[in-house]
């Protein structure tokens, strides 16, 4: 088990009332528990809202939790200061989306590159710096050449393999991989996933792979998370969520993916209405106003965590009684 | 069917500092009475400029369209005037965009904005018009439209401003409505609800659509033919299902392979090497032979035809020389 995480929450307040005397409180993460193995890539899933990006930066510690534990490498780190995280990120690193952004648009590949070296691995000479950030480009499939350019100089796809160098170079044994190919047309798409996959093998990496886009997260996941208004609401292998969902949002979710075979095309569950703002969340199960099978119960008593296998947990009202019977 | 819509032999041409550059390059395309045309590519391969230059919305000064002719119903609409073009956009031809926000004025209450398309392209007065908002916002799936017309567009989430759009878009009843992206800023559920719409209301009101998407899912999914751009140009057009089943062209080939709703997780994605070239640097002959894997002699040297194949599928490609139906 490299990370555990039990229980993560993550609240945010904001003034409300007309002078802004009253306080709301908005649960962006709300009670999150999941653990990744070594080596595997784990999902995480949901719409805009619900909280996937915030938890995996709460993971990383870019954003303090409120409560709940993070344990990595079998050290428990929620509490660690600045100071500990800095030695901790070598080994936890993050690709975000926008691979522009991400770069410094004044600041040559190769200072982008050496900037976690100088950070965290002070000791390390100019000469072995520049070695170092030789083998990483070649590493992601770039050339020594490219290391002299600047990131208007490359292409979209060759910005994103900077990126992850850059993640690559402090040799991490943890990426955070935030919709990693969103912003890329589908052929670049195809040759950063493929790079993924391999890096993944070469260097035994531990991926936590955040996405809106299902086709990409069965193709890459071992295991998937759905996440919705800041809950887990199901976690299982990913065939086994992708041919028998459990969670009502789950099955609407992936029926909305719009097909491209014909002769797999399911029954589309159109949801009606849209998330509910985090400022207002439902009582009870956060998915039961656009919950086909509302059941009473739904709207008052929040559902627990069940297991239905030893790999597939769901947050549902419809199994809790299964399991009571 | 009757041709509704007609382009013939399009070219358009942007201004640089070294002289005109053509972007677009002999585009013919046809779009029938009450049919759904899809035009996919990648970015930068002239999908939206064809789009744009169909309502005159080429950003004027910078482009212009250098050869070719546009026509509704047989007529060209390339040469009327502005105050010409004013009486068909929206009432003949209309456009919704990606992002809605950016679309709508943030000043103006949406049923003012509404109410004065219909004001401008229909005769009424302005209650009737009032009247006709109301109609409009429930025709599109707005459960309160009273309480509706009274909100501005930040006031609403993404996929209400969507159905916005679309309502601005149907007010003047128009023939043809282009849809660049309409759900690419969408999350997937609320992407399900507006391509249900979009099949809704074409199949209520008899209008033809063209629609402009990256997403080969969203295509399968709502059109009945497709035109595939590359660099500036159509290299295969013909019946969705024919061409998702069997494509010809070898570029369509590879980006079917490379997505990953295709492959077992288990396989490399296929991924077409190089990338888009840029528009001032398209090569000789077939613009797609220094990525193609099968580029014969012939290809660096000579464009090929658009050759007329089986089953009502063209394609642009030298592979097919002497195959016509």
């Amino acid at each position: 088990m490299l990370l555990q995480i039990k229980d993560l929450k993550k609240h945010y307040t904001y003034k409300k009332g007309i002078l802004g005397s009253q306080k709301g409180l908005i649960k962006s993460l709300d009670g999150v528990t999941l653990s990744i193995e070594q080596g595997e890539t784990f999902s995480v899933v949901g719409e805009s809202g619900s909280g996937k990006t915030t938890l995996s930066k709460t993971i990383l510690k870019l954003i303090e939790p409120t409560d709940g534990t993070i344990i990595f490498d079998g050290e428990d780190i929620t509490h660690a200061d600045e100071k500990k995280m800095r030695q901790l990120r070598t080994n936890m690193q993050i690709v975000f989306q926008d691979p522009y952004g991400s770069l410094d648009p004044k600041w040559t590949i190769q200072r982008s590159l050496e900037e976690p070296l100088r950070t965290h691995m002070k000791s390390l000479s100019q000469q072995e710096m520049k070695q170092r950030v030789e083998h990483v480009l070649s590493v992601v499939g770039l050339n020594p050449e490219h290391a002299k350019r600047f990131p208007h100089e490359l292409s979209g796809g060759q910005r994103q393999r900077v990126v992850i160098a850059r993640a690559l170079i402090s040799e991490p044994r943890f990426i955070v991989l935030d919709e990693p190919v969103s912003a890329l047309d589908v052929s670049i798409q195809a040759q950063i996933l493929n790079l993924l996959k391999q890096l993944q093998k070469q260097l035994s990496l531990t991926y936590l792979f955040v996405s809106h886009d299902l086709s990409v997260v069965r193709y890459i996941s071992d295991r998937v998370g759905v996440m919705y208004l800041g809950k887990m609401i199901e976690i299982a292998k990913t065939e086994e969520l992708f041919q028998d969902p459990k969670h009502p949002y789950t099955k609407a979710l992936l029926s909305a993916i719009p097909e491209i075979n014909a002769n797999n095309r399911k029954e589309r569950i159109v949801l009606s209405g849209e998330i509910p703002s985090p400022r207002n969340p439902p009582a009870g199960c956060p998915f039961h106003t656009r919950c086909p099978l509302r059941k009473p119960e739904c709207s008052k008593v929040v559902p627990e965590w069940t297991s239905i296998s030893e790999n597939h947990q769901v947050a549902c009202h419809l199994f809790n009684q299964q399991k009571g019977e | 069917m009757t041709n509704l819509l007609t382009i013939k032999q399009l070219a358009i041409e942007f201004s640089s500092p070294t002289g005109p550059v053509r972007v677009i390059e002999n585009v013919n395309l046809t779009l029938e009475a009450g049919e759904t045309l899809g035009i996919v590519g990648e970015s930068g391969s002239g999908k939206s400029v064809t789009a744009s230059s169909i309502m005159r919305l080429l950003p004027k000064d910078l482009a212009e369209i250098s050869d070719g002719d546009i026509q509704l119903k047989g007529q060209s609409i390339v040469k009327l005037s502005d105050s010409e073009f004013r009486k068909i956009r929206g009432s003949k031809i209309s456009m919704i965009f990606q992002e809605p926000m950016t679309a709508l004025n943030p000043v103006f209450k949406i049923g003012s904005q509404i109410s004065e398309m219909i004001l401008q392209h229909r005769k009424k007065s302005k209650k009737e018009a009032k009247a006709e908002v109301i109609n409009l916002l429930r025709e599109v799936g707005i459960s309160a439209p009273e309480q509706i017309v009274n909100s501005y567009p930040h006031q609403l989430s993404g996929g209400m401003r969507q159905r916005i759009m679309i309502a601005m878009a149907i007010a003047g009843d128009p023939e043809v409505l282009i849809a660049d992206e309409p759900t690419t800023a969408l999350d997937v559920t609320i992407q399900a609800q507006v391509l249900e719409l979009l099949k809704k209301i074409q199949r209520e009101r008899g209008m033809s659509i063209i629609l402009i998407t990256h997403d080969f899912g969203v295509v399968a999914e709502l059109c009945d033919r497709v035109c595939v751009m590359y660099a500036g140009q159509i290299v295969e057009q013909g019946k969705v299902s024919t061409i998702f089943n069997n494509p010809r062209h070898p570029y369509t080939q590879g980006l079917l392979k490379s997505i990953p709703q295709f492959v077992n997780p288990s396989e490399e994605l296929y991924t077409i090497k190089g990338q888009v070239p840029a528009p001032n640097q398209f090569p000789k002959g077939c613009r797609f032979a220094p990525r193609c894997p099968m580029k014969m002699e012939i290809c660096e040297l000579e464009e090929p035809e658009m050759i007329e194949l089986k089953e009502g599928i063209a394609c642009k490609c030298h592979l097919y020389r002497g195959e016509t139906d």
